[in-house]
């Protein structure tokens, strides 16, 4: 029987490939997607948590919360990304440095 | 029996999309095995009898943040970005080093704290006493992300705007 400790193990290698994903790639929106995948697995935590521990319905309202949230971040990343493209004509994060002291 | 072989599937191929994401140079690729891994994630949302969550997953995950996502990849998409990934040695090494402590650290803690776990779930939450708890104990969260979506949206359209002084 698949038991809470399988949903979180599950949850916590989705969250690692997500971490490897925003460390190795230069390309800023594959970095984005990593973090979105993290997000997600952060989610899995919350409804199985909800599920196998909790009696109410916190961690659902959470998850509801995070994807609202999710989806709040990921428009604003995407349309800084998209001004950067204008000023740079590329947007591979190890290049983009205008910030830098 | 079902619900052990559903599970392996749906965390395969989440896991799969989240790999293919790592390993295809192109972003558009990345996109759609992004979203394999959302719908399998919807998947397993349904399986945690948690259809509310599993159909927003499926409408703002899969649907509309994915669809950003290809859109802006396709906008900034360079042609070199077809063809084999070229790792960076060093950065890949690295990042595997911190990823796969994370992840010993993770494993352990669950191991450690996964004796004195249910492993047979209580009974699901109803749609109606999800819908109660959002808008009675949590009304007040729920509209501060209605006014943090508002601020979202309206910083959107000022960032996405051509500036006067670039051409």
């Amino acid at each position: 029987m698949i038991g809470l400790v399988h949903y979180l193990v599950f949850a916590g290698i989705l969250f690692c490939l997500g971490l490897f994903a925003v460390l190795t790639r230069r390309n800023a929106v594959t970095v984005l997607m990593g973090i979105e995948l993290m997000l997600n697995a952060g989610n899995v935590n919350l409804v199985a948590f909800n599920r196998f521990v909790g009696s109410g319905v916190n961690g659902q309202i959470f998850a509801l919360f995070i994807i609202v949230l999710a989806a709040a971040e990921a428009a604003v990343a995407l349309a800084i990304l998209l001004n950067i493209y204008r000023t740079y004509k590329h947007i591979t994060v190890d290049e983009i440095h205008l910030l830098r002291g | 029996m079902l619900v052990p072989i559903s599970f392996a599937l749906l965390a395969l191929l989440a896991l799969g999309g989240a790999l293919m994401l790592l390993f295809r140079r192109d972003p558009v690729d990345g996109v759609l095995s992004l979203v394999v891994t959302m719908l399998a994630l919807a998947g397993i949302y349904l399986q945690l009898a948690d259809p509310v969550v599993a159909a927003l997953q499926v409408i703002v995950y899969a649907g509309a943040i994915m669809v950003l996502f290809l859109f802006v990849t396709m906008f900034v998409r360079r042609a070199e970005e077809r063809g084999p990934l070229g790792w960076d040695r060093p950065r890949f090494a690295l990042a595997s080093i911190v990823a796969a402590c994370l992840l010993g650290l993770l494993v352990q803690a669950i191991g450690a704290f996964g004796g004195n776990t249910p492993t047979h779930p209580g009974p699901p939450a109803e749609i109606a006493a999800i819908a109660h708890s959002l808008f009675g104990e949590f009304l007040y969260p729920f509209e501060l992300v209605s006014a943090l979506l508002l601020v979202a949206m309206v910083g959107v359209v000022v960032l996405g705007r051509r500036g006067e002084e670039s051409s």
